[in-house]
């Protein structure tokens, strides 16, 4: 692996974060609604009202607010939530685990059944199964992960009453907080039930945010196979007599894996930004819950925090999924 | 005879599919076994609540739907009845000792107790109103009135006011009312307070995880006795639909706040429950002193076209009551004489002498919120169809509630403005008094003749006469047209059969008073 290609790859973070919250400082300073007529009192008078915008540092010109917030961020301080009173960072950390949760889940889930779904059918093309892997792929493009979540509420918690619709344990547990990783920390401590309350908690949310991933999954699976397929070494592999699951679970499957890896590494990054609607209907504590009620609330510091943060993820996942290239086809170098 | 195409199942086949069967049917009725077990056991009482609380300074915050828990962990100097009276907690006793109402004292509650064990005490007061007060804090500016207190005895406290304060009595159940322990505040600080606050309520914090849920223990030693439901758990339930399918479930015992047209769906459920509570949010359309609200006459026209009773049993499916004021009927200077006919006649009347008509209709924007409240937007898309039919020719402008808190406090929204107005004390000041009275940052009709009217009774200590006054200002002012009230809401609240519950008018949602039966 390229050190220097490492370092160069840092630097260009670094660059992009600094361009990410220029752009989000503006927007909010730009965009109507300000924090300080949220939180008025009704007998606040004009003179309070500039007072209040003092004591946030909100009286004074954009640039001059950027270049505060900019020096304490690179000393660690992202400021205190105007909604919350709290240290952002430490918001934004609470909630981190819970969308890297479930987002890890249903990047899991998408990757199992869509690698699973997809080489079956490349296996038994043109048949019943063949034909069912497309329509799966097609409904998990169509319908988006919100309504999917929606349908599993209905059915599998009003009708059935099968799994827990909200939340990510069951009031009566009570899980020590070491990780944030409701799975990790229940194993860690060997609470069985624990972790059995969390798993059953995670299995709508994740079910419906990985469905329309899996789709893809399934799509750039079938097509990259179908690729490697035609390669002579595949035929040289079934001319040896191989087995055909060998053949494409052991031959083929490796090389198709690398456009998966850069579609699910893309995707990845949009899912920790887009758990938004699933956290909602779920009643799941996560970052974009947050985000939202940052955003209702006007709260600038907050937002800014949690946009912040998922544009880290987001560049690191994507260097992440780069070097992972390496790793699954040592045939690729970067200078 | 095998039939051509079809696979022959032999032993080996036969058996492997029943192997794979039964351990998919024993595996699913043992999670469902699991899950019922998880389902059955003792939850105490679990509320789908639709909004987290944002901190656990509860005194430095005006955030109204958080107050439920607060309540549940801290008391306030005093409270309230379900139809807003105001009754002792903390002060068993208080009032103005003096006739120009600039000395107030307050006698204390013996004999309690904050969740680790410490007495409350006149300490406890005066800190809590000395805290209230001071830079940062977001009630400052009110609490700011009372300019010393002092301690006057181990269970009573005098306060000192730079200015009259009449509506301080309400204030002392309303935002950020809340008493803290000193001791326990000194020791630990801000920060630590947040992560264990401990307050004197019915309830202590066993845990809350941010956005998800709020475990709440009774506490045995509170000073009223110990609540009836031992554990009592808010699950932050955001979503209306989600709520919904909460109280369905069966995974929460009581729910509000759910969409009109599930209310009437879960009210045939056997298991449940459903009452519309009249609450104190007064809905409204704020008019602002532009053109062409200056003329009287559009202003009245504008108002008296407007059919209340249609709007509350078609589009709100009466989910609230028609209003004439800016006054419901629990607050203290309610008036029940107020009225405003619904008579497109004389508004077509009224339009005409202003030169308008529905060839030549007066033109304006009305602003609302699509979804902040319940069928906002849809109330407002019903007044614009019977303006038009009149001579109003309204153009709605969709914002959000962070626009119209922005514009309203800079005094430029729209010449007709949707909002509703919640106030939860029933006091008139902070109804008609700050809605109405120009120099409020909340007000958006400023002119110099309500300014007149509503100015003197934001000091004046006679509570009667007070209420009076308020009354003919609210008068004067519907009459003019110089707001546009619509109705009063209800609220749509859900829960088990077999579940006590007491409502509240001021949207309270209480553990304590609550009891399964």
């Amino acid at each position: 692996m390229n050190l220097k290609y490492i370092i160069k790859r840092l630097l260009y973070i670094i660059t992009t974060l600094f361009g990410v919250s220029i752009i989000t400082f503006v927007i909010l300073r730009v965009i109507p609604g300000n924090p300080i007529a949220m939180m008025l009192p009704p007998q606040a008078t004009q003179q309070d009202i500039i007072e209040l915008k003092a004591q946030y540092g909100l009286d004074k010109a954009i640039p001059i607010q950027y270049g505060i917030w900019l020096i304490n961020v690179v000393q660690g301080d992202f400021g205190v939530s105007i909604h919350m009173k709290q240290d952002v960072m430490e918001l934004v950390i609470e909630r981190l685990p819970a969308t890297l949760e479930l987002v890890l889940a249903a990047t899991a889930i998408a990757l199992i059944l869509g690698i699973f779904i997809g080489t079956l059918s490349i296996m038994k093309k043109d048949t019943f199964l063949d034909k069912l892997g497309s329509l799966m792929a097609v409904l998990g493009l169509a319908i988006p992960d919100f309504l999917w979540g929606l349908l599993f509420i209905i059915f599998f918690g009003v009708f059935w009453h099968v799994l827990p619709i909200s939340g990510r344990i069951a009031s009566t547990d009570t899980l020590i907080n070491i990780t944030g990783f409701f799975l990790v920390d229940s194993l860690i401590k060997f609470d069985f039930k624990g972790f059995y309350s969390v798993f059953l908690h995670l299995i709508l949310p994740a079910f419906s945010l990985a469905l329309p991933l899996t789709a893809i999954v399934i799509r750039v699976i079938k097509s990259s196979l179908l690729e490697v397929v035609k390669e002579d070494y595949i035929l040289l592999a079934r001319v040896k007599g191989l087995a055909e699951r060998v053949v494409i679970f052991i031959h083929a499957l490796r090389n198709a894996l690398i456009p998966t890896t850069t579609i699910v590494g893309v995707q990845f990054g949009f899912l920790m930004g887009g758990t938004v609607l699933v956290e909602i209907i779920y009643s799941w504590p996560g970052l974009g819950k947050l985000a939202v009620t940052a955003i209702i609330t006007r709260d600038l510091p907050l937002i800014q925090g949690v946009v912040l943060v998922l544009a880290f993820i987001f560049v690191i996942v994507n260097l992440i999924v780069d070097l992972l290239y390496t790793f699954i086809n040592p045939k690729i170098r970067y200078g | 005879m095998e039939k051509k195409g079809m696979k022959k199942i032999d032993r080996r086949t036969f058996l492997k599919y029943s192997g794979a069967g039964a351990l998919a049917f024993s595996s699913g009725a043992m999670m469902n076994s699991f899950v019922r077990d998880a389902f059955a056991a003792d939850r105490g009482l679990t509320i789908a609540y639709n909004a987290d609380i944002p901190s656990w300074d509860a005194m430095n915050s005006v955030f109204p739907t958080a107050q439920s828990p607060w309540k549940c962990v801290f008391d306030q100097f005093t409270t309230q009845k379900q139809d807003l009276t105001i009754i002792p907690e903390i002060f068993s006793e208080y009032g103005y000792t003096d006739k120009a109402k600039l000395r107030f004292e307050a006698k204390i509650q013996k004999g309690v107790k904050f969740h680790n064990g410490d007495e409350l005490t006149a300490e406890d007061v005066k800190f809590s109103f000395d805290r209230m007060k001071s830079e940062g804090m977001v009630l400052q500016f009110i609490w700011g009135a009372i300019e010393e207190t002092k301690v006057t005895g181990k269970h009573s406290i005098r306060c000192k006011l730079s200015k009259p304060f009449p509506s301080m009595i309400a204030w002392l159940c309303f935002l950020g009312s809340y008493v803290y322990p000193k001791k326990y505040f000194d020791k630990v600080g801000l920060q630590g307070f947040l992560r264990k606050p401990i307050g004197s309520g019915p309830y202590s914090v066993a845990e809350h995880i941010k956005g998800s849920h709020l475990k709440l223990t009774a506490f045995e030693d509170y000073w009223r006795g110990p609540a009836k439901i031992k554990k009592s758990t808010f699950r932050f339930v955001t979503e209306p639909t989600s709520r919904v399918a909460e109280i369905e479930s069966g995974s929460s015992d009581l729910t509000f706040e759910v969409p009109v047209e599930e209310f009437t769906r879960l009210g045939k459920n056997p298991n449940l429950k459903t009452v519309a509570q009249p609450v104190s949010d007064v809905v409204h359309f704020f008019v602002n002193d532009i053109e062409p609200m200056l003329d009287e006459n559009v202003r009245l026209a504008a108002t008296m076209a407007i059919d209340r009773e249609a709007i509350v049993k078609y589009v709100l499916q009466d989910m609230g009551i028609p209003i004439y004021g800016l006054n419901c009927p629990e607050y203290a200077a309610y008036n029940p004489d107020l009225t405003i006919p619904y008579d497109p006649i004389t508004a077509e009347r009224l339009l005409a002498v202003s030169g308008y008509s529905k060839e030549n209709p007066v033109k304006f924007t009305v602003q609302t919120t699509n979804g902040f409240v319940a069928k906002d937007f849809e109330v407002v898309q019903a007044v614009v169809g019977m303006w038009k039919k009149v001579g109003i020719d309204a153009k709605i402008e969709v914002y959000d509630i962070a626009k119209h808190f922005e514009l309203r406090a800079a005094d430029q929204l729209a010449p007709i403005a949707f909002y509703v107005w919640g106030n939860a004390t029933g006091d008139p000041e902070n109804s008609t008094g700050h809605t109405m009275f120009g120099p409020s940052p909340h007000s958006t009709w400023d002119t110099e003749d309500v300014d007149a009217l509503i100015g003197p009774l934001l000091s004046e200590g006679d509570y009667k006469k007070r209420m009076q006054l308020y009354k003919s200002a609210e008068w004067y002012i519907v009459n003019h047209g110089m707001v546009i009230p619509l109705y009063q809401r209800k609220q749509p609240i859900v829960y088990k059969k077999n579940l006590r519950f007491k409502p509240y008018a001021n949207n309270w949602i209480l553990p304590y008073y609550m009891e399964w039966i």
